[in-house]
């Protein structure tokens, strides 16, 4: 009966409303995808490699060399995508006081993925994954997540920063 | 001063239910396990129970609900950010 008075004068007056705020706007985040994607460029550029060790490429080669650059521009915009989402929608103040250098990864990250992206260099692929590494590590923190390092069971076989779940 | 507010949302379950109202008032002494409405600058106003107070007089929050916004998220609040704490609250039918 004492909340259905104070419903009625609710109507009334309009009572402040206070957020016993729910976690749940639905949204998974994981820097796996981010890591994966970079270890899909270092692929590709190893199997780029591969076809400019021929001396000659055929019309197959060239087909399949559009192939790798679309590929790789595509895993190159899906590593900028994904880091962006994650430090733009999930880190908010208290994750930044944990991690204060997460601004300047994030944008060290677009500049190597571009980089990544506009060419072949492999080194350029590899010191992408030192960063997106980096990255996850950063985000594990602020979930109190510990992480180790492990080298991934396919190619191109690079140190790769898990979670100890 | 005495203010009554209704909830929204469940981090506070079961203690708190959506459509619930309380009553708060400014009170200067705290306890843990206290509720109170605080003023957050990234999430607003929420109702969370006091988990620590510091030496210092800061406070760490809690939602009673496992999947509220945790104490991390909230990080820790001084006094002045505190509208007030719960006298009593009105439940509905639940």
């Amino acid at each position: 009966m004492l909340h259905r008075l104070f419903s009625f004068v609710d109507k009334k007056i309009k009572f402040e409303k206070v957020s016993a705020h729910c976690d749940i706007p639905c949204k998974i985040y994981d820097p796996i995808i981010a890591q994966i994607a970079t270890l899909t460029i270092i692929r590709l550029m190893d199997l780029i490699d591969e076809l400019n060790q021929k001396d000659n490429l055929d019309i197959k080669d060239h087909a399949q060399l559009a192939r790798l650059m679309k590929e790789k521009e595509a895993h190159g915009l899906k590593v900028k995508e994904e880091v962006r989402v994650i430090w733009g929608d999930y880190f908010k103040q208290p994750q930044f006081d944990q991690v204060p250098g997460i601004h300047d990864l994030a944008h060290s990250i677009m500049l190597q993925a571009s980089k990544a992206k506009q060419g072949i260099n492999k080194e350029d692929g590899i010191k992408l994954l030192d960063l997106v590494n980096q990255f996850a590590e950063a985000f594990w923190v602020t979930k109190g997540v510990q992480t180790f390092k492990s080298v991934c069971p396919y190619p191109p076989a690079q140190e790769v920063v898990y979670p100890k779940i | 001063m005495i203010s009554c507010l209704r909830v929204k949302g469940i981090s506070m379950n079961p203690f708190l239910f959506e459509g619930d109202y309380v009553v708060i008032s400014r009170i200067s002494n705290l306890r843990v396990d206290d509720v109170v409405v605080i003023k957050h600058r990234i999430f607003g106003k929420i109702i969370k129970r006091v988990k620590e107070i510091s030496h210092d007089n800061r406070l760490i929050l809690k939602s009673d609900y496992s999947k509220g916004i945790s104490s991390k998220q909230i990080g820790s609040i001084t006094k002045e950010d505190i509208l007030g704490k719960v006298l009593f609250r009105i439940k509905g039918n639940h």
